[in-house]
């Protein structure tokens, strides 16, 4: 051949696409047997995430009625580990009674049908999310407690101060009708969005929502083959050129929202062990559940946002779905930033004084005089009132860097990313 | 068999060769390729209910095809893990080699060539051989005609020069 000219090598390559096309037959029973393999296939995938859970919840149960067994005359031990058994045997009790519904379940059964079992497995997995959500304020310290008592022996009430003890009792009791108040308004605000019911679906089970998912898009297709409907608008998922250009900064921002996740839950495992020697001494306790609580918002942010965009990753979203999650990501980060850094000084003071306590064990608030602790806390609240106007209205080079820091960089990495696909 | 499939069948047999080809440009083996083709395949089979006629069936077929195969080729489409053998479709791949085999020299190093190309240059060569217009690959692809014509041109270039290479070694 002498060079290649590929004007003219298009007639041959039509002939030979012509020639497989003659040798490449189809079948509609089997692409239709196909798909239903598929969903098969992801129900299977689904059993397989359920037999590892079940057999993690039969461990913890067994592990923790041993400990009850061993602990009966400890009556305050038996206390704090019998709500955690009840807890992983209602999780045991879920897992198999799903099992055995999924194991049971004939996909070639009538939608409806199926439809009915696929509900009441979501529901049960939710109610059983809720429970655990609900508790789990209250039962993160006897967690911890028993978990230390049972592997090491080592008795964490010695050393814990019982304002510790009581603080958590407190705010695990009042969590709990807060957090269904907080439950029935987003129910009943957001019962018929697609994201709240994508985020139930997630909070049921990722593997189970995929299964789900597999099999809703077998439906939609049978019932399309049935009614012979063709006028659904065609899903466009985007250009190949544009795929590929947002790869890149895609993996980025994930990136940082990881790094940001990482981060701040190492800063809230830090505040918290922090906690559990300094809980009797408020002004110690009280700066440094002020960062706690501040590091836990950034963490909550950066899991949410990170698994939205997992999950438009996952399920092929369009554009349009990407650009509507990237502006409400820069949006909820803008807030962020803006609380952050208006907090900042009052942050700053907490933080040096939990800093001075670590590091050199001394007590910064007592080595000022009153009027003088006064007057610092009045400066940090006019400082705290001027960083609010000057955030508001987005001014300064200085402040932007450092609420793009709060956000490591996530805020940037998300207006690039909004450019390139043609974002406000 | 209802209307539907039988226009889904109807609409796909004068394109199964399309398929195989961005398949063969994608996967060097030929079980990936058959993974490949039945994943084609099976977003078409979930697509098509959405499919309203204002296009034509072949661009709508090849956009999702290529779309298809750049995910797979990058790995993030999962494998097919409890996929059917690709025989079950009724497709036989060693026919369709045959047929690529008994091509001439030229569409045989062609083939070589594209499979070395970057993923997203090789769907623009692939819906270039097609035949579809400058006009026609801006709009399916999401750049400028001017883009499109600088790019092909460049791998027009390159098919040139590796070609050339190849010979002379």
């Amino acid at each position: 051949m002498n060079g290649l000219d590929l004007d003219a090598l298009r007639a041959g390559w039509n002939s030979s696409q012509r020639q497989l096309d003659a040798s490449l037959t189809l079948d509609s029973q089997t692409l239709r047997a196909a798909l239903r393999q598929r969903t098969g296939a992801a129900f299977r995938r689904h059993r397989k995430w359920l037999l590892a859970s079940l057999i993690g919840a039969a461990l913890a149960s067994l592990a923790l009625l041993a400990f009850i067994v061993a602990h009966l005359d400890d009556s305050i031990y038996r206390l704090l580990a019998t709500p955690l058994a009840l807890l992983a045997l209602a999780e045991l009790i879920v897992d198999w009674r799903q099992w055995r519904a999924l194991s049971a379940l004939d996909l070639s059964a009538p939608v409806l049908q199926v439809q009915a079992v696929l509900e009441s497995l979501r529901g049960r997995a939710l109610r059983l999310a809720k429970w655990v959500l609900l508790s789990s304020v209250l039962l993160w310290l006897p967690l911890i407690l028993v978990l230390v008592k049972g592997l090491t022996g080592v008795d964490l009430l010695d050393h814990l101060h019982p304002s510790v003890i009581y603080v958590n009792l407190l705010v695990g009791v009042l969590f709990v009708p807060l957090a269904l108040l907080v439950m029935h308004w987003v129910s009943s605000r957001f019962r018929q969005r697609p994201g709240y019911q994508r985020f139930l679906d997630h909070v049921a089970g990722s593997s189970f929502g995929k299964a789900r998912k597999q099999f809703e898009a077998q439906r939609e297709f049978d019932h399309a083959v049935d009614s012979g409907d063709l006028r659904l608008a065609l899903a466009d998922r985007g250009n190949p050129a544009l795929l590929a250009a947002i790869d890149a900064p895609l993996r980025t921002l994930q990136r940082r929202l990881t790094l940001a996740l990482i981060i701040y839950l190492s800063l809230m495992l830090a505040t918290g062990a922090f906690n559990l020697v300094n809980g009797g001494q408020p002004r110690f306790l009280l700066p440094a559940l002020l960062l706690h609580f501040t590091w836990l918002a950034h963490m909550v942010l950066a899991i949410v946002q990170r698994s939205r965009l997992a999950q438009w990753r996952s399920n092929a979203g369009t554009m349009s779905d990407l650009r509507t999650a990237l502006w409400s990501l820069i949006k909820n980060r803008e807030r962020a930033e803006r609380w952050s850094l208006t907090a900042a000084p009052i942050l700053l003071l907490a933080l040096l004084q939990v800093l001075a306590k670590v590091s050199a064990d001394m007590d910064l608030l007592a080595l000022l005089a009153p009027p003088s602790l006064a007057l610092l806390v009045l400066l940090s609240l006019a400082a705290s009132i001027a960083l609010a106007h000057r955030t508001y209205v987005r001014s300064g080079r200085i402040l932007a860097t450092v609420a793009d820091a709060i956000s490591l960089g996530a805020s940037t990495a998300a207006r690039r990313l909004l450019k390139v696909i043609g974002g406000p | 068999m209802s209307t539907l499939e039988t226009r889904f069948l109807a609409d796909l047999a004068p394109h199964k060769g399309m398929l195989y080809q961005v398949a063969n440009a994608y996967c060097s083996r030929r079980e990936d390729r058959g993974d490949l083709i039945q994943e084609m395949i099976a977003e078409l089979w979930r697509a098509y209910p959405r499919f309203d006629g204002r296009a034509a069936f072949s661009t709508f077929l090849h956009r999702i095809a290529v779309n298809v195969a750049i995910s797979f080729f990058r790995g993030e489409s999962r494998r097919i893990r409890d996929a059917l053998p690709i025989e079950d479709f009724g497709m036989d791949l060693a026919a369709a080699d045959r047929v690529l085999d008994g091509e001439g020299e030229d569409l045989h190093a062609l083939h070589q060539l594209i499979a070395r190309l970057d993923e997203i240059n090789r769907a623009l060569i692939l819906l270039y051989l097609q035949g579809y217009t400058l006009e026609e690959l801006a709009e399916m692809v999401g750049l400028t005609v001017t883009n499109v014509a600088t790019r092909i041109n460049r791998i027009k270039t390159r098919l040139q020069r590796d070609h050339a290479a190849q010979e002379n070694a």
